[in-house]
């Protein structure tokens, strides 16, 4: 059956602003099967993009542990935890910023496959075209620059980079939220067909209540960097407890037809 | 009465060594006090239609096509006749000066006050827009708010010389849904207490729905339907619009994953 990919437990991290703290991460704990998606859903400062990044080792956590399918990474440092980062990684809002824009498309997906030292060299152009057509895109695209595709198909290179490590856990931040309406449905069924073939646990990072509903299995409410409430996404949606859930909810914008 | 009226609008933008089309023969009409959202997405000209209406284009652009305003004497002033709100508030401030002195700039100018009938009306605005001046928000700098009071002190600005048109670009896409919901009830009331036409800019379709009267759509630089809102979504004549629709994830749509 399906296990723990992640687990998270008592992370804490605070920052200084002016003269006071504030709490980004407060005693937060969750965990992450394979196969599955757990949605962070919370205001603006909430601290949901700062549990990523501690999540991704961007950050130090001040106190508490990240255990990624039983090593915890929390305790690594330098070259052991840069031989761990193939196992987990990110997709970020803005794929334009996150992608360097004079590479070409295949610079960018071959980049981890030359980092993590991952298939044979020679056979390196073919597992580019392969990560490029498992995101819908054709494999002619590798020699354009990442400036000369259009923003939906740029968001298509920055997942085939990410999935080309094969990670067990990749953290979506916000990553649906600069695509245009009518590709959104597309690039998450995408991701929905990513995750089945291949059990990948999402940890996605949104404030949009509605696409949480519909995209992910679980969701924690944070605010001031605690969860307030967490669940089945469907249920605690549907029937929130928490002020805030309540407030974000009744916040959606709803599509009339009088 | 008819505020603006649009007719067979196209515009270019030009560069070295092509010209690239962003509006191709749009037309309609806005009545005094109307609501009209208009929705598209990247690349649909609407922002171009803003910029348009406000006579803001860039000098690369080339016009086509004619803007009239049977609703205003003569040619209409920014400011003045026509206030904008864009996606960035930080963007329309100036980051050195007190927001209440902005504020009151726009109403000095606009509306021929002395300085100090000025700073009064600015007052005023300020807590029109939720932002109590007796909390020290007039001599506030732009940098010591937050993105959705910054906005707010945007729509002041926008608003201070009682423009009959307010356009707002994308207004809330940079705020989380909680504050854009609050800022969506401050236009919706500011529009709804005065003659205020509204043209509100927006990628959101479900968003479009609530804050107009009309919808206007928008694809690659074209008109593809207008009508009421109960029109437009309850019955799209387009494929595109259908196509936006049934791709639109709401509360109610069903989730696409099962959760054990």
């Amino acid at each position: 059956m399906t296990g723990i990919v992640l687990s998270v437990a008592g992370l804490c991290k605070t920052f200084t602003r002016g003269s006071g703290l504030v709490a980004a991460a407060d005693n937060v704990s969750f965990c992450v099967k394979s196969g599955e998606t757990l949605a962070l859903c919370g205001p603006s400062g909430s601290g949901k993009s700062t549990i990523a990044r501690l999540v991704m080792r961007l950050l130090d956590p001040d106190s508490g542990r990240i255990v990624l399918g039983g090593q915890d990474l929390t305790a690594l440092r330098g070259e052991a935890l840069r031989r761990q980062r193939s196992r987990f990684q990110m997709v970020f809002q803005d794929s334009t910023a996150a992608l360097n824009p004079r590479a070409t498309v295949y610079d960018a997906v071959a980049a981890p496959l030359r980092i993590h030292n991952i298939g044979r060299r020679t056979d390196r152009a073919c597992n580019v075209g392969k990560l490029l057509e498992q995101v819908g895109l054709s494999a002619d695209l590798s020699a354009r620059a990442i400036h000369e595709i259009s923003g939906g198909q740029r968001q298509r290179v920055a997942i085939a980079r990410a999935l080309a490590s094969k990670p067990d856990l990749v953290v979506l931040d916000e990553s649906l939220s600069a695509i245009d309406p009518s590709l959104r449905l597309d690039v998450l069924r995408l991701f929905l067909d990513l995750q089945q073939r291949r059990s990948i646990a999402f940890l996605f990072i949104s404030h949009d209540v509605a696409l949480v509903r519909a995209f992910a299995h679980k969701v924690a409410f944070i605010e001031h960097g605690k969860i307030v409430e967490q669940g089945r996404a469907v249920d605690v949606i549907d029937q929130p407890q928490s002020a805030l859930a309540r407030a974000m909810i009744a916040a959606v914008p709803r599509l009339k037809e009088l | 009465m008819t505020l603006l009226s649009i007719r067979n609008l196209s515009v270019q933008y030009h560069n070295a060594n092509e010209s690239i089309p962003a509006l191709k023969g749009v037309g309609f009409e806005m009545q005094a006090g109307e609501k009209l959202a208009v929705v598209g997405e990247s690349g649909s000209g609407k922002s171009t239609l803003a910029l348009t209406i406000g006579n803001l284009l860039p000098a690369q652009a080339s016009v086509d096509g004619s803007i009239d305003w049977p609703g205003l004497d003569g040619i209409p002033k920014n400011g003045r006749d026509v206030g904008f709100i864009f996606q960035d508030p930080g963007g329309s401030l100036d980051p050195l000066a007190h927001v209440g002195t902005q504020i009151a700039a726009v109403a000095q100018y606009h509306l021929h006050l002395t300085r100090w009938q000025a700073r009064e009306q600015a007052q005023l605005l300020l807590a029109n827009v939720g932002l109590d001046p007796q909390s020290g928000f007039f001599d506030a700098y732009p940098h010591q708010l937050s993105g959705g009071q910054r906005q707010r002190v945007a729509i002041a600005c926008a608003i201070a010389a009682r423009p009959k048109l307010l356009i707002a670009d994308e207004a809330t896409s940079a705020l989380d849904t909680l504050i854009q919901a609050d800022i969506l009830l401050l236009i919706a009331k500011l529009v709804a207490d005065t003659d205020l036409a509204l043209l509100f800019i927006t990628h959101d379709l479900a968003l479009a729905s609530e804050m107009g009267d009309r919808m206007a759509v928008f694809q690659s630089g074209k008109l593809v339907e207008i009508g009421s809102i109960a029109a437009v979504v309850g019955n799209p004549g387009t494929p595109y619009v259908k196509r936006l629709i049934a791709s639109h994830i709401g509360l109610l749509s069903p989730p696409l994953v099962t959760s054990a």
